[in-house]
Parts: structure tokens; C-alpha cells; sequence
């Protein structure tokens, strides 16, 4: 099925892309060129061939067409050949799809196209006969740039909606104004009777060359960064591969357009037969790259576009500024060879040395040495899971898991906490708490996976399966919190880099919610209790609960491991609605950011408050039960007030895949 | 030659910032959440997914433990959010439920996916 999807995009997008291209060499090169010159036969070679060419594609294309929305039916409705076939499906399509609504669309232009080229063709007013064209130029520009439509820029965010079609359309139309104006011009140029005309149309095509390319590069380099968005995708991935395969056709291509470019440009004459015929076979290699370029675009067309998929970095070394950060010597350094590298970089491109040769050689060294000695410097130790992102996110269910594993496997070196102090005296190698923000997740589940090298650290794999050694970064990264969160108190200060770990909870009667759910919206008022010692505060919370919620705060009450659930019957006034129903995990886990809290027998306190702000942090946080709870109200709803009023900021959860 | 290239590289080096998402439906999250267990019977199964979907072919299967579907079977987009697929659940009785769910992108892309949850006593 992948084959057959991938032959039919490639044939359909051919067809298309020579459909313009015939139509834009007929009006912008071809009919200047032959303007006003002794053509003789020549032009009307060139009409019959034309005509020919568009016959050929507008079949080519509607056969494609068909058989592509009858496979894109089989495969979108999901049901037996048979069943895809009927009538009912292809409505359904048609009707509630923006494929079909676009085939149906296609199917009208094509039909239109077909229309004007026939009349066209009956035409013999010169005058009226380019005004068609230039019809039949508009219909197959549209036709071609519809293709956008039915390809991976019709999804993503609806905030770049716009620039993802518009940098598509001009990709597929500068592409159709080079590509498919190649065939063409290799008619023209075998014409070996008319070099005037021949050389004419190769400085105008030259120029339509030149701009399209212009155009191609730069819609590219968007379509890349919505599709790729990063070396790593670009390098890791399958989508990575085939692009950079088009990118190495695409740059034999430019090379030979380069030479092309060259010969048209310079005067010849008109015995200059041997330049039109490297025109002519350098055309014809173009074409031939051309073709390999579109056959990778019909298999982009089904892949799944990198920033969907997993990266595996293939390099054993990546660029990373944490060197960088540990000296100021170092910092010094690099400031001075970037510095050095941008003059230069900026004295070739004005091109203020491109005179003398050897002042040429000096700038260019003067670029290359310093960004030599800036990737030797900046170069860190990668692995093949460098770029993964986890596939478990941050939540309680994961750190929960991750902590098991983490007691059962890692706890008799690095100590109950991560400080590496399992031993006496403490060993500062051991130590996590320092060393894990400052590495990556992939870099850490590889060094779970494989154990460090030259080291006591064994790896992990394959007695822990992927998703355990996952939850184990989750839990790492939750300790790496919970040790920021020593320095939280209950006033509210700048930030913390302190992320509170997602989770979900029912109030009574009521849909099950997620704190992920409130980002951007609600302050969250996250309160552990135990009865009967919380009572009071409980009921206190519950005579201010209107308060609460009028401040901008959902207040969520849930009980400590060891105490049982608060009932209605213990509430006061509406306070039964901020009793919560939760998984034990997230009491367990919340109790990490009061570690310094607990007993020295390891008892844990009986009463926790937490503010977590609109964007996911742990902001205040509150231990034991207070003496005086009217006092701790009205505190509380000065600061929620504050963080209700905070700007936006970065969310802590990621776009997990 | 020369421009070409000063021109291309600081390109490609942007391209090395961050990066933006785009194509083929992933789920983002639901409710109830993917091995999450609820004490309410949820008189509804909604999934949201990223980027948008087709209002066809969109389908969500809830299924109990001995793999009958329980579910209205009356998947449905919200018409007011295209990321937003939903399904009308019966009152579940305490037990583990898979869901199944296949679902068409504007990007012609099927995706399929599928988790349990738990209803609790």
C-alpha cells in the first residue's frame, strides 16, 4: 500500500508540476524568444509538442488522481476494498473532509484546464490565444498549489495555519516554474536550427531559474522548520533522511543550474554549437535529479514528519554551551572566537575582500579556524537517546513507579536522596542532586540503560524495560525538585525551579480533572490533611471556600497515606466540595517536597498546604496545621491574588510524545 | 558561491532553535486519563488530540474487561473544538475498561491508539 501511495503522490505531483511549468515557459520564455525572430517551422514544432506534453499530463494526472483518492478512501475509512468503494464512503469524504472537498475542487480546475488548452488549441488569434494561456496558466497554478491542501501543511497549530500553506504554495510553484519548465527547454535547445532562439530562451529561463530557486530555498527552509524544527529530527529521523537526500538532489540540481547559468549568460555565437548542447545535456541531468526530488516528495507525503518522531542522535559528540557555563576563562574564549568569526563572516559577504585572492583566503580562514576551535570547545559526549524526549510525562503514576525502582536499584550507592550519601563519608561522585538537571533526559536514560563507562555505574538494560527506566528519569528529575524545594516557605517569592508533578482527581459526583487541565487558568490550592488533627482547618477552609474560588483558586483536599477520607458529614457549609478523590500516588509523591519536614524517625508531617501557580510550579507551601487558621485566609488570598495576576511563563510539562 | 553560502548557514543554524509541531493526531490527554481510575461512573469518554481532526472516521471503542464494547457508539466530534472527540458511556460497573480509538487527521493520517482506565467500588 506505502508503494502504491508513494507512486501515485510522485506521478500525480509530476504531472501537476509539469502542467505549470509547460505554461509558464510557453508565456515567459518561449514566446519572447521566438518574438520577433525568423522561427519558420520551429514554433509550430513547439506548439505540437506543447500540446502533446498537456495532453499527455491532464490523463496522466486525472488517472493518478482517481486511483490516489480511491486508495486515500481505503485507507482513511479503514474498511475491506469492497466497502471503501461505495458511494456512501466517497460522500462522506467528499462531504466531511478537507481531502475531499479538495479533490472535488482539483477535479473542477483540471476539468477547466483541459477546457481553455482546447480551445486554445482551435485558437489562431495570436492576441487572444496568449490571453488564454494566461488563463491556463492561473488554472494549473492553482491546481498545482491546491496540492498543499492535501499534504502535512494542512496540520499543526492553527496560529501558523497561514504561513505553513503559504510556504508550501510557493514551494510547489517555484518548483513548477523550474522543474516542470525543464522538459521544454530541452526541446527548445535540440532545435538545432535556431540558436539565436535557443540562446534567447536559455538567459530568460536562466532568470525564471534564478527566482524560482530564490523562492524554493527560502519556502524550503519554512517547510523545514514546521516539519523538522531541529537537527536532531533532521538527523535522526526517517523524515530527516529523505530530506536531506532531496537536499543532496536539490544541490546537484543548483549545481548544474549554476553551470547553466553560466554558459547562457555569456554572448554566443551563433556557431556556438557545442555550448547548446551542454545547455541541452545538463538540462537533461537536471530533469533526471528532478525526478528523483519528486519520488522522495511522494514518500515524504506519507511519512510521519520529524517533529513526531523519535531522534536517534547518530553521532557520538553534540554542541552543548554546559562547558562553557563552568569557566569564565572558557566564556572569555568563546566570546572571542565568535566575535572573531562574525567580522569575518561579515567582511566576505560584503565582499570588501573579494578582490585580491589571498585576502579572500585570510577571511575565509578567519571564519573556519575560530568555528573550529568553537565546535572542539562547545563538543560534549552524545549518545544514540541524547534527543528522545520520555515517553512517560511528569506525573504522579510515573515518580511513584520511578521511586520503587529507584530504592530497590540505585539507593545502596546514591543514598536514600540522591546526595551519594549511602556510605560514610559521603562520596561527592555520587552525588545526583548536582549532576542531573544539569543532563538531559535521553542522556540519563542512557546512562541508566548502559552504565558509564570507567566507572562503578552498571547499565540497567535490559532487566528494566524502557518505560521503568523512564519513570526512573521522571523520579530523578522529581528529587531535583524536591531539592529546589528545601528553600520554599510560606511566603510567596520569585521563582523556584520547582514543577509540580501532574495528577488527577474527582471531586464528589462531579468529571475527573487533571492540574495539567488548569495551566494558563487556575491557581491551585493543593491541601493534605489528616483527621481528626486537620479538622479545624478544614472547616475553616471550607466557611472561605466562595472566597477561594472568587480569588482565581480550585482548592483540592486530599488525605495523608495514613489518614482516612474526610466525609461530607465533617464539612461545614459547601466545604464538601473541595474534598478531592485521588490515587494514593500523589499524597506520596507531594511528600517529597517536604522532605525536610519529616520526623527523624522518618514520620511524616500531618498537615501540608501547597500553592501551585497558573503555569505548573510549586510556589508556597505550608507544614502542619495551623494555630490560628483566619490568619493564614487572608495571607493565603493576598498571594493567591498575586499569582493570579502573574504573566504568562513557560509551561514545566513539555509536548510529550 | 561564497554568498550562497553565508546566506544558507546562519539559516540552517536557526534551524537548530527549538522546535514547533505539526501533523499527525496524537493524543494529547483525556478523561478519565489514561490509566487513571475514577470513583464517578463518567457519563462521558473525551479525548482531545493534537493537531485537528476530521469530523469522519473519527471513533472511539470502549470495551469491559471480557472485550464487549459498553460505549453508545455515538463518537463525535464538538463541533465547537476539532481536537475534542467523545464518546456517551452507560453507568460502568466497577472494573477495567479499554478504550480504542482511531481517528483521521485533516492530513489524511489515520492514528490508533488505545489505554485502559479503572472504575472503582
Amino acid at each position: 500500500m506505502n508503494a502504491l501511495f508513494i507512486t501515485l503522490r510522485a506521478v500525480h505531483y509530476a504531472t501537476a508540476l509539469l502542467l505549470f511549468g509547460e505554461l509558464v515557459f510557453a508565456l515567459y520564455v518561449a514566446g519572447p524568444a521566438f518574438r520577433g525572430t525568423r522561427t519558420g517551422s520551429v514554433g509550430e514544432n513547439f506548439d505540437r509538442r506543447f500540446f502533446k506534453v498537456a495532453c499527455f499530463c491532464l490523463g496522466a494526472t486525472i488517472a493518478s488522481g482517481a486511483a490516489w483518492f480511491v486508495a486515500a478512501a481505503i485507507a482513511m475509512s479503514g474498511l475491506p476494498v469492497g466497502e471503501a468503494m461505495a458511494r456512501e464512503t466517497f460522500g462522506v469524504i467528499i462531504g466531511n473532509t478537507v481531502f475531499g472537498f479538495m479533490f472535488t475542487l482539483r477535479a473542477g480546475l483540471v476539468a477547466a484546464l483541459g477546457a481553455v488548452l482546447v480551445v486554445m488549441r482551435r485558437c489562431n488569434d495570436d492576441a487572444r490565444r496568449s490571453r488564454l494561456a494566461l488563463v491556463a496558466m492561473a488554472l494549473a497554478a492553482a491546481y498545482l498549489g491546491s496540492l498543499a491542501w492535501v499534504g502535512h501543511a494542512v496540520a499543526g497549530d492553527e496560529s501558523e495555519d497561514l504561513a505553513r500553506i503559504v510556504a508550501d504554495v510557493a514551494h510547489l510553484l517555484a518548483a513548477g516554474a523550474w522543474l516542470g519548465a525543464l522538459p521544454a527547454l530541452v526541446f527548445v535547445l535540440g532545435q538545432a536550427r535556431m540558436q539565436d532562439v535557443a540562446a534567447h530562451a536559455a538567459r530568460r529561463f536562466s532568470a525564471l531559474g534564478l527566482t524560482s530557486v530564490g523562492v524554493l530555498i527560502a519556502s524550503g527552509l519554512a517547510n523545514a522548520w514546521f516539519q523538522v524544527g531541529d537537527i536532531p529530527a533532521l538527523v535522526g529521523t526517517d523524515y530527516g533522511h529523505l530530506l536531506l537526500a532531496k537536499l543532496a538532489l536539490f544541490a546537484a540540481m543548483l549545481g548544474l543550474a549554476m553551470v547553466n547559468r553560466g554558459i547562457s549568460t555569456r554572448p554566443m555565437s551563433s556557431e556556438d554549437r557545442e555550448a547548446q548542447h551542454l545547455l541541452r545535456r545538463n538540462a537533461m541531468l537536471e530533469i533526471a535529479f528532478g525526478i528523483g526530488v519528486v519520488a522522495i516528495v511522494g514518500a515524504l507525503g506519507i511519512s510521519v514528519p520529524a517533529t513526531h518522531q523519535p531522534a536517534t542522535w547518530p553521532f557520538d559528540r553534540t554542541l552543548s554551551l554546559d562547558p562553557v557555563q563552568q569557566s569564565a576563562w572558557m566564556q572569555l574564549v568563546v566570546a572571542a572566537m565568535g566575535a572573531v568569526a562574525c567580522i569575518a563572516a561579515i567582511t566576505v559577504l560584503a565582499g570588501a575582500v573579494s578582490r585580491p585572492p589571498h585576502l579572500r583566503i585570510v577571511a575565509v580562514a578567519c571564519v573556519v579556524i575560530p568555528v573550529g576551535v568553537l565546535a572542539s570547545l562547545l563538543a560534549v559526549r552524545a549518545y544514540p537517546t541524547t534527543y528522545l524526549a520520555s515517553t512517560m510525562s511528569y506525573d504522579a503514576d510515573a515518580i511513584v513507579t520511578g521511586s520503587a525502582l529507584y530504592v530497590a536499584r540505585c539507593s545502596a550507592c546514591h543514598g536514600r536522596s540522591g546526595g551519594g550519601d549511602a556510605r560514610s563519608p559521603p562520596n561527592p561522585r555520587l552525588n545526583l542532586n548536582d549532576r542531573v538537571p544539569e543532563r538531559r533526559e535521553g542522556d540519563l536514560f542512557w546512562s541508566i540503560a548502559h552504565g558509564i563507562p570507567g566507572t562503578p555505574m552498571p547499565g540497567f538494560a535490559p532487566q528494566m524495560s524502557d518505560v521503568e527506566i523512564w519513570s526512573l528519569v521522571q523520579y530523578l528529575d522529581a528529587q531535583t525538585a524536591a531539592q529546589n524545594a528545601l528553600a520554599m516557605s510560606d511566603r510567596l517569592r520569585p521563582l523556584l525551579p520547582v514543577p509540580a508533578p501532574d495528577f488527577t482527581w474527582e471531586f464528589t459526583g462531579r468529571q475527573q480533572e487533571s492540574l495539567r487541565q488548569q495551566r494558563g487558568n487556575r491557581v491551585t490550592l493543593l491541601v493534605f490533611y489528616s483527621l481528626p488533627a486537620s479538622l479545624p482547618r478544614l472547616q475553616e477552609l471550607a466557611t472561605h471556600l466562595r472566597g477561594y474560588t472568587v480569588a482565581g483558586a480550585v482548592v483540592i483536599g486530599l488525605p495523608m497515606p495514613a489518614s482516612p477520607a474526610a466525609t461530607a458529614l465533617d464539612m461545614r457549609g459547601d466545604g464538601e466540595a473541595m474534598l478531592a478523590l485521588a490515587n494514593s500516588a500523589v499524597a506520596t509523591t507531594y511528600l517529597m517536597f517536604a522532605r525536610d519536614a519529616r520526623g527523624a524517625d522518618g514520620s511524616v508531617p500531618a498537615h501540608l498546604e501547597y500553592l501551585i501557580d497558573r503555569f505548573g510550579y510549586l510556589r508556597v507551601r505550608w507544614i502542619g496545621v495551623p494555630e490560628a487558621g483566619a490568619g493564614r485566609s487572608a495571607e493565603m488570598l493576598r498571594q493567591i491574588d498575586v499569582l493570579a495576576r502573574e504573566p504568562p511563563r513557560a509551561l514545566p510539562w513539555g509536548h510529550r510524545h | 558561491m561564497n554568498r550562497w553560502m553565508w546566506t544558507l548557514l546562519p539559516a540552517a543554524l536557526a534551524l537548530m532553535i527549538a522546535s514547533p509541531a505539526a501533523a499527525h493526531a496524537q493524543l494529547e490527554r483525556a478523561v478519565p486519563a489514561a490509566g487513571s481510575a475514577v470513583r464517578v461512573s463518567p457519563p462521558r469518554l473525551t479525548l482531545w488530540f493534537s493537531p485537528r481532526l476530521e469530523s469522519a472516521f473519527g471513533k472511539i471503542r470502549v470495551l469491559n474487561a471480557k472485550g464487549d464494547q459498553v460505549d453508545h457508539g455515538d463518537s463525535q466530534l464538538d463541533p465547537a473544538d476539532a481536537r475534542q472527540l467523545g464518546v456517551s458511556l452507560p453507568r460502568l460497573a466497577p472494573g477495567t475498561y479499554r478504550v480504542q480509538w482511531r481517528v483521521l487527521s485533516v492530513d489524511t493520517h489515520v492514528s490508533e491508539g488505545q489505554f485502559t482506565f479503572d472504575v472503582r467500588p
